[in-house]
């Protein structure tokens, strides 16, 4: 009788120490998790960060600007320009 | 010597007296009755203090983290970004914790862009929490948290960033530091571009790591982007040319619509003066006035066409109808008219509009029922708020015909005792542009995305199918669209009003206005000078609209003034949408397979099948065969 208590004891003993491993583990996949869907959410922040940037970068009024004096270009008109009738239009 | 006597401590006695057995009674007792106290504090805790406890527990290892929702962009009709959220730090400091003579506050102040003393003025108000500084950007908030500083710290909130600045500030408005809008499409439709924040509860460890989810409180939803049907290249192009109008000619302000002629949509739409939404600082009223939606002004001789159209739908009128303003001036009851041009002979009626002979349409609306008038100008949207969604849309003044006294009818005809919007005005000439129908003005590319159905997408390539389904509303008839047009290019031609307003290589025509403003119910010597028109003529692709507000110049005819900004304007527009001239104009180059032929048969250039030149000038090569076609410069 006595046996057998002391080794349901011990099959208590290893099986909370499990228990309280697996939760550690669960934990810290739990961290990880968070830490990369911040990553994503950062990410997605740098992205749209990106495409601001390009629009900045190409908004009609800079490009315009930088065109006309760097590199001296001139607006179109139309004596200076070739029409082309696209074929297959009807 | 004696040794130490032994004492016996066994000696029977003293530790034989017995104790009295009443003593560890008394013990076992009190011990009995300390562990029956905890068996019912136990029963008391798991039973009536078990709510409190457990909420008390979770507190310590629970936490609600609030899930942003991203305020939605506002786009362009080609996915340009026009509005569009970043996060952003605020800084905030406890003033108290902050130690007052650290050196470190001088690197602070330079990170926030503030004077030193000004920061230490904050830092000194009574209280215990200020904002240091809003909506800084990211890096400079992690080079002040990199100062390790007692006392400030930061908290995440979202900045609004409008890269157009100051050429779109109108359409776009702005949100406030709550990220409301306040202005403008942010406000027009803040429901929609508002996300939902959500929220979730969290498990966290000793040092704050969420270590495991609870639940989920509320899924959080970003906010649907917005695509309007502007087009930046065409509103920086019209933009520029407003602003240099109101410079050169010394006025208040100016305003221009570009309409898709079409379907109503709106490309173009730009005020001046303006401001820069990316920073707010100094703001005044006039800045912030939409003029071309919400101010209203008398349209003046840019209204004619319209008597014009009334003429003709009554039947009355043909285009070659004859007209008398010999005199020049004209007696309706105690009033005279007058017209600004002294006309000596008779006028048809497409010569009433082209010279702009305010006598002439007072003739025609005097001849003709003031029902059939008030219909025809409420039919073309005169009256009543365009329905575009955006805030503050003015309806404009327009008297229920009933009341007219015919002096009235007669200023109607050429565009006194009306007030419009300039978006109202160029709205109304989209009747005149197509088969006579009103075309609905649209700012959204999609009624779909407020609807909440699929958001609309703009493929890689950034081209749009253009919405040719558009049906608007019958105002007049087809030929008597085509009639009007013409009699609009005849005054936009060399011997109208405004000469000034030809594009090369385009047919165009439009209407001019010049009106002295109302102050006080009194006509003063300040004046608005505009332009409607349209172009090409032989198939128009857009309607555009411009107001010069109090020209100070010298100058101030709507044919001066606002004619030159629609030449500038619809020139480029027509360009950037490459639309193809309607009118001979002398080419300055040849295509290289023309240039070849050119050689080999030394003379006489013929059209290539597939190429088409509309200048009937013979063309002269800029270059040698064999060149691309462009000329020594590139051009944009």
């Amino acid at each position: 009788m006595v046996r057998l208590n002391m080794l349901l004891a011990v099959l208590l003993m290893i099986a909370s120490l499990l228990l309280v491993t697996s939760q550690h583990r669960a934990r810290r996949l739990n961290i990880e998790l968070e830490r990369a869907q911040g990553q994503m959410r950062e990410l997605d922040v740098r992205f749209s960060q990106l495409q601001l940037e390009i629009s900045k970068l190409a908004k009609a009024s800079l490009v315009g600007d930088r065109v006309r004096k760097e590199l001296r270009m001139i607006s179109l008109s139309p004596e200076r320009t070739l029409y082309l009738k696209d074929k297959d239009a009807k | 010597m004696k040794g130490p006597r032994p004492v016996k401590f066994a000696a029977p006695g003293l530790l034989q007296t017995r104790l009295q057995l009443w003593r560890s009674r008394f013990i076992f007792l009190l011990v009995a009755v300390a562990f029956v106290a905890l068996v019912g504090k136990a029963l008391v805790i798991q039973t009536t203090s078990k709510p409190f406890l457990q909420a008390q527990g979770a507190q310590r290892y629970e936490k609600t983290v609030e899930l942003q929702a991203n305020r939605g962009r506002i786009l362009d009709r080609h996915g340009v970004v026009l509005a569009s959220s970043l996060p952003a730090r605020s800084i905030w400091a406890y003033p108290d914790r902050v130690e007052r003579n650290d050196p470190r506050l001088l690197d602070l102040a330079r990170l926030l862009g503030m004077q030193p003393k000004d920061l230490q003025a904050k830092l000194s108000e009574d209280r215990g929490f200020v904002y240091l500084k809003r909506q800084v950007d990211l890096d400079t908030a992690e080079r002040i948290r990199a100062l390790r500083m007692k006392g400030i710290g930061q908290d995440g909130e979202y900045k609004r960033d409008y890269p157009e600045g100051e050429i779109a500030a109108h359409l776009v408005g702005f949100t406030d530091i709550a990220h409301t809008g306040q202005e403008g499409m942010e406000l027009a439709f803040q429901s929609v571009l508002a996300g939902q924040p959500g929220s979730r509860r969290v498990m966290r460890d000793g040092t704050g790591r969420i270590i495991g989810a609870i639940d989920q409180v509320r899924e959080p939803r970003d906010g649907r982007d917005l695509s309007l049907t502007i087009d930046t290249r065409l509103q920086y192009q019209a933009f520029q040319a407003v602003k240099a109008a109101v410079q050169q000619n010394k006025a208040k302000a100016g305003a221009a619509v570009v309409l898709d002629a079409r379907n109503g949509q709106i490309l173009a739409l730009a005020n001046w003066p303006t401001y820069n939404p990316n920073d707010r600082a100094k703001l005044s009223g006039a800045q912030m006035r939409n003029r071309a939606i919400t101010d209203l002004y008398e349209p003046g001789s840019t209204l004619k066409p319209f008597t014009a159209a009334l003429a003709l739908e009554s039947g009355k009128y043909r285009p070659g109808s004859l007209f008398d303003a010999r005199e020049g001036k004209m007696k309706i009851g105690p009033d005279t008219i007058r017209d600004s041009h002294r006309i000596k002979d008779l006028m048809t009626l497409e010569q009433v509009i082209q010279k702009s002979s305010n006598i002439g349409t007072a003739k025609i609306a005097l001849s003709l029922p003031a029902e059939e008038h008030w219909k025809l100008l409420t039919a073309s949207g005169f009256g009543q708020a365009p329905r575009v969604g955006f805030p503050g849309a003015a309806a404009g003044r327009l008297r229920p015909a009933k009341r007219w006294k015919p002096i009235e009818q007669a200023t109607i005809s050429y565009g006194h005792g009306i007030s419009v919007s300039l978006l109202q005005m160029a709205h109304g000439y989209t009747i005149f542009a197509g088969n006579g129908e009103l075309l609905p003005l649209s700012l959204l590319k999609t009624d779909d995305e407020l609807r909440g159905g699929r958001a609309m997408q703009v493929s890689s390539r950034g081209r749009l199918v253009d919405d040719d389904t558009v049906r608007g509303t019958p105002v007049i008839r087809p030929e008597n669209a085509a009639a009007v047009r013409r009699m609009l290019e005849m005054a936009a031609g060399p011997k109208g009003t405004a000469p000034s307003a030809q594009v090369p290589g385009y047919r165009v025509g439009g209407k001019t206005g010049t009106t002295t403003k109302l102050e006080n119910g009194r006509y003063v010597k300040k004046y608005v000078a505009s332009f409607v028109g349209l172009a090409p003529m032989s198939n128009p692709r857009l309607v555009v609209a411009i107001m010069i507000d109090e020209p100070s110049a010298g100058k101030y005819y709507g044919g001066e003034i606002a004619g030159p900004v629609f030449s500038r304007i619809a020139g480029e527009a027509l360009h950037t949408l490459a639309v193809e001239p309607d009118l001979p104009f002398e080419t300055m180059i040849t295509s290289p397979a023309e240039q070849a032929a050119a050689a080999a048969r030394s003379g006489a250039s013929g059209s290539r099948p597939g190429v088409t030149r509309p200048g009937a000038a013979p063309a002269r090569p800029l270059r040698p065969a064999g060149s691309t076609a462009g000329g020594s410069r590139g051009s944009v």
